[in-house]
């Protein structure tokens, strides 16, 4: 009998990989590095203003300057006045998600073993600044802030660049950002009262070593960021032209919560297993008529000619002669040795 | 027993002389293709894995020694000796046991209305296997097109493909549900394919027995050869065959070894009976049995070999991609470069990471990814066929083909099977004159083929599945046992153990040696009446219950367990037992036709008595 459909699992086994000194490079480098992949700055000075990190505001302002950020560390370079401000961050587990009221506009240190280190600023100092935090982790203890509209509108975007083109990869600079930004306008741009989105409107933030970053848009008067719908509806409708001009697909350039419309499954008119049952089946039916009719006409061409009369002869070989329910032919073998020579069927009938 | 049968169980059924094998080969591979079945490759690399590896191979050649070559030899000598199907041959033996073979004649039915399903489901995954992708490679999307259906993403793809898409399955063994008419369609088909290779009985199922017995062993050579290049391949054969010894002091092991022995090998069909009856009656059947019996076991390892070593490629896949998860969940949670951690590097950066900060690495929720847990998942039955080798095949490359080679030896494999089955059936009726003799073989044939395919039209419905393992586990288990015991015990003791000898040395040559003797009198009975006792007691330790599949059940995707309602678990006492009855009521029923057929002779004595003495 075939079936027994009980799969069957026992405890597992202790684990049977072996440890290895830990890796000198890549760990302790980003822990060094921090999140958002900059190069510890050592500050010989005590801070100054200059040297703000986040913004903490109460009022609706625009954004601020947007921090130049990039997979490698590029010393010296300067942080430009008047460019947009860093969007929403997110990238901290311990610090919730945007949908928060409250949120942080800034540019995180990391603290490698209690050195302070300061990635590049945001943004120039501004005299309506109500405060300033230096953040040192954890960030919990910051206090809660009013909220700025920009939070709940920004999407985090996540690139896999390696695993979708392997060697021809190619590294995620400011011209791919730029391209991004391009791409993300042009998408906005077919949306209806959003013909004059440019590609200044669209703002990037937080750029890390994986390749992700926070994006969004704000509207020409640069003083809101557009409803997350409609940003969402805009780019599910060009996901496709987006995807292609990164090489990349759904999977390995994510927009973390805007779902991707799924292509349905092209089927075809006729489903595969019904043309190749339909082949087989007929086969089959020709075979059986085939044999059917062979057979018939066997048995017609048999009634024509009587069979030979020599059957009689292999009819008694073949049966056993039954008398009294017991089959004749161990009766003969019973008692004596049973010469095997003689022991033949021919001579059951004498021949004539 | 010195009574003549009835006239109508005397002589061949035809009336011109019985069929023939055309030659040693076609027989051979018959009785072959019939033990080698599905069993051999979803059932006993399973026990093998389930019982200690190389183990398990210690109690599965004692039984087969013990039990497994001494039954299927008395199988082939009755049927040699006394030409004729598994009923003729019981009441030619003694008319108080036609019943034997009756219950013998009806199990076979009921497995081959249910065995055929099995070999539908198979056909559909094989005409499904003709298209790149394939069909359960992928989640079909949901209605909106946003994500997959919720069904699918929570089990798998190919699960779904299989609950869903194939069967379509209810969550409830009462919810009948409709007609798969997929399913239907395609029983229709193997119905027909069946009914062509036995439509002239063994004429033309010698001719089909060439491709359909040959054909598994080719692409299981093929699989061999595949499968031992794959990756992960040898490391599943080492961890699966490595004996673990300790397992033999469990005497469920030594109950498993038996029963697969015995259930491996089809004894108590009546099927090899009927194919050794269209043997020359001198013909050594104790070399067929040995032959025959090492081919199947032979054949049971090879494929577990194969087996062992997709289970360890699919387990070396599954561990990788459980640690490409993990990885993916580390690098987007503390963003590392794209690709940076491999996977040799993982352990080493998850404990540096587990040092510096447990607490966001614990709030990662990452599996635990050990190979062992992944060889250790096992699955027999149409679990392994269609859930774990369809998956493990859609990573091998060239996927389709693969496909197509598989699910063509399943049924082949099966289709043999069904040959052995349906001769079962049809040669007992064919010898005793069912139909009158102007009536052609492939009438009766067609008549029983479409008889069994009218009753097998239930498993097509939504709840077919859980019927079928209803009929598996109660129809066909108990009685096939309950039949090899009374055939063996009918032989030895009712027929006169001296007398089967010296029938057994007139056929081959020479006498039984003290080892069949001793295996036929004692040891087999023994052991066939232990397994039918260890059975029954496990059947009655709890009440009978299945596993459904519901999507709606809370630990979806595990299945839920279900006690079978009132009226199901009567059904599955009928199956059970009905057929047994038969014994005793063919013998009752003989008893009664006897007791009146000797009243009516001392009856005509006594009229004939008064008129010899009034004659004087």
């Amino acid at each position: 009998p075939p079936a027994d459909h009980a799969p069957h699992s026992s405890a597992p086994l202790p684990e049977r990989f072996p440890e290895r000194e830990p890796l000198r490079s890549l760990p302790g480098e980003a822990h060094a590095r921090g999140h958002l992949g900059y190069a510890p700055l050592r500050l010989a000075t005590p801070l100054t203003p200059g040297d703000v990190i986040s913004l903490h505001t109460s009022r609706q302002r625009p954004p601020g300057p947007r921090p130049r950020q990039g997979l490698k560390s590029r010393p010296g370079h300067a942080p430009r006045v008047g460019a947009p401000s860093c969007c929403p961050l997110s990238q901290d587990l311990d610090f919730p998600p945007c949908s928060l009221p409250w949120l942080y506009l800034y540019c995180r240190p990391s603290v490698p073993s209690g050195a302070l280190a300061w990635p590049r600023p945001c943004s120039p100092p501004r005299p309506t600044l109500q405060s300033w935090t230096i953040f040192v982790r954890p960030l919990r203890t910051a206090k809660p802030r009013p909220h700025i509209d920009g939070a709940e509108n920004a999407f985090k975007v996540r690139l896999s660049i390696r695993t979708a083109l392997g060697d021809k990869a190619y590294a995620w600079d400011t011209n791919e950002e730029y391209l991004f930004k391009a791409m993300v306008a042009f998408s906005m741009r077919k949306v209806a009262n959003r013909e004059k989105t440019e590609i200044s409107h669209v703002l990037l933030c937080n750029v890390t070593q994986r390749v992700s970053f926070w994006f969004v848009v704000t509207d020409p008067s640069e003083k809101h960021t557009l409803p997350a719908v409609e940003v969402q509806e805009a780019i599910r409708m060009n996901r496709n032209r987006i995807n292609n001009a990164f090489f990349l697909n759904d999977q390995t350039l994510e927009f973390l919560k805007i779902p991707s419309t799924l292509i349905p499954p092209t089927d075809p008119p006729v489903p595969i297993w019904i043309i190749i049952f339909g082949v087989i089946f007929c086969i089959v039916i020709v075979a059986i008529i085939l044999l059917i009719l062979s057979g018939i006409r066997q048995r017609r061409r048999k009634d024509k000619g009587p069979s030979e009369v020599d059957d009689t002869e292999d009819k008694c070989e073949n049966t056993i002669t039954i008398e009294n329910g017991i089959p004749c032919d161990p009766l003969d073998t019973k008692g004596g040795h049973v010469n095997d020579a003689f022991m033949t069927e021919d001579e059951r009938l004498t021949p004539l | 027993m010195a009574l003549a049968p009835g006239p109508d169980l005397l002589g061949d059924g035809s009336g011109d002389e019985r069929p023939k094998w055309d030659n040693k080969l076609q027989y051979l591979l018959s009785c072959v293709g019939f033990a080698v079945g599905l069993g051999n490759i979803w059932r006993f690399p399973y026990l093998c894995q389930t019982y200690g590896g190389g183990a398990f191979l210690i109690p599965y050649f004692i039984a087969l020694a013990f039990e497994g070559i001494p039954l299927f030899h008395m199988e082939l000598a009755i049927g040699q000796r006394l030409r004729k199907g598994s009923i003729g041959v019981w009441t030619t033996i003694s008319p108080y046991l036609g019943g034997i073979g009756l219950g013998c004649f009806t199990v076979s039915s009921l497995i081959g209305i249910y065995y055929n399903t099995v070999l539908t489901w198979v056909l559909w995954y094989l005409l499904n296997s003709f298209q790149n992708p394939l069909p359960w490679s992928a989640c079909p999307p949901d209605r909106n097109l946003t994500g997959f259906v919720e069904e699918c993403q929570r089990s798998s793809s190919v699960s779904y493909f299989w609950y869903r898409q194939t069967l379509n399955v209810t969550a409830d063994i009462n919810d009948s549900g409709s007609i798969q008419w997929q399913l239907l369609v395609c029983l229709v088909a193997s119905w027909a394919i069946v009914y062509l290779c036995i439509i002239r009985g063994i004429e033309t199922t010698g001719k089909a027995i060439y491709f359909t017995a040959l054909f598994p062993y080719l692409v299981l050579t093929i699989f061999l050869i595949r499968g031992l290049t794959l990756p992960g391949a040898t490391e599943g054969l080492t961890y699966l065959f490595t004996p673990k010894m300790q397992i033999l002091q469990n005497p469920r092991v030594w109950l498993d070894a038996a029963t697969q022995i015995f259930f491996s090998l089809s004894l108590g069909f009546g099927g090899h009976i009927a194919f050794s009856s269209y043997n020359p009656p001198r013909n050594n059947c104790k070399k067929d049995a040995v032959t025959i019996a090492l081919v199947n076991s032979m054949t049971s390892l090879y494929a577990a070999i194969i087996v062992f070593s997709v289970l360890g490629f699919k387990a070396a896949n599954d561990h990788g991609r459980c640690l490409d998860r993990n990885i993916l969940s580390l690098i987007n949670a503390f963003d590392f470069p794209d690709q940076s951690i491999s996977r040799d590097d993982y352990a080493a950066v998850l404990a540096h990471l587990n040092v510096t900060q447990p607490e966001r690495v614990a709030g990662l929720g990452l599996e635990s990814c050990h190979l062992e847990d992944f060889l250790d998942k096992s699955a027999s039955g149409t679990g392994l066929a269609f859930i774990v080798f369809t998956e493990a095949i859609l990573h091998m490359p060239g996927a389709p083909g693969w496909a197509v080679l598989f699910f063509g030896m399943l049924f082949t494999l099966g289709l043999s099977s069904m040959f052995g089955n349906m001769e079962a059936v049809i040669t007992p009726l064919l010898d005793m004159g069912v139909m009158p003799r102007w009536v052609p073989k492939e009438v009766l044939t067609g008549v029983a083929c479409l008889s069994c395919f009218l009753a097998s039209i239930h498993f097509t419905l939504h709840s077919g599945n859980y019927w079928l393992e209803v009929f598996d586990r109660y129809a066909a288990s108990l009685n096939l046992v309950i039949f090899a015991f009374l055939e063996v015990v009918g032989i030895v003791y009712i027929y006169g153990m001296n007398r089967f000898c010296d029938d057994v040395a007139w056929m081959t040559g020479r006498r039984p040696s003290l080892y069949w003797r001793v295996t036929w009198k004692v040891v087999s009975p023994l052991l066939l009446l232990t397994i039918f006792v260890a059975y029954i007691a496990l059947l009655a330790r709890a009440p009978p219950s299945y596993r459904a599949w519901n999507p709606q059940y809370d630990q979806f995707p595990t299945q839920q367990e279900n006690v079978y309602p009132g009226w199901v678990q009567v059904t599955c006492m009928l199956l059970s037992f009905l057929p047994v009855l038969l014994v005793p009521a063919v013998a009752l029923a003989q008893l009664l036709v006897r007791h009146r057929r000797k009243k009516k002779a001392a009856l005509q004595d006594m009229h004939l008595k008064p008129q010899d003495s009034g004659a004087c």
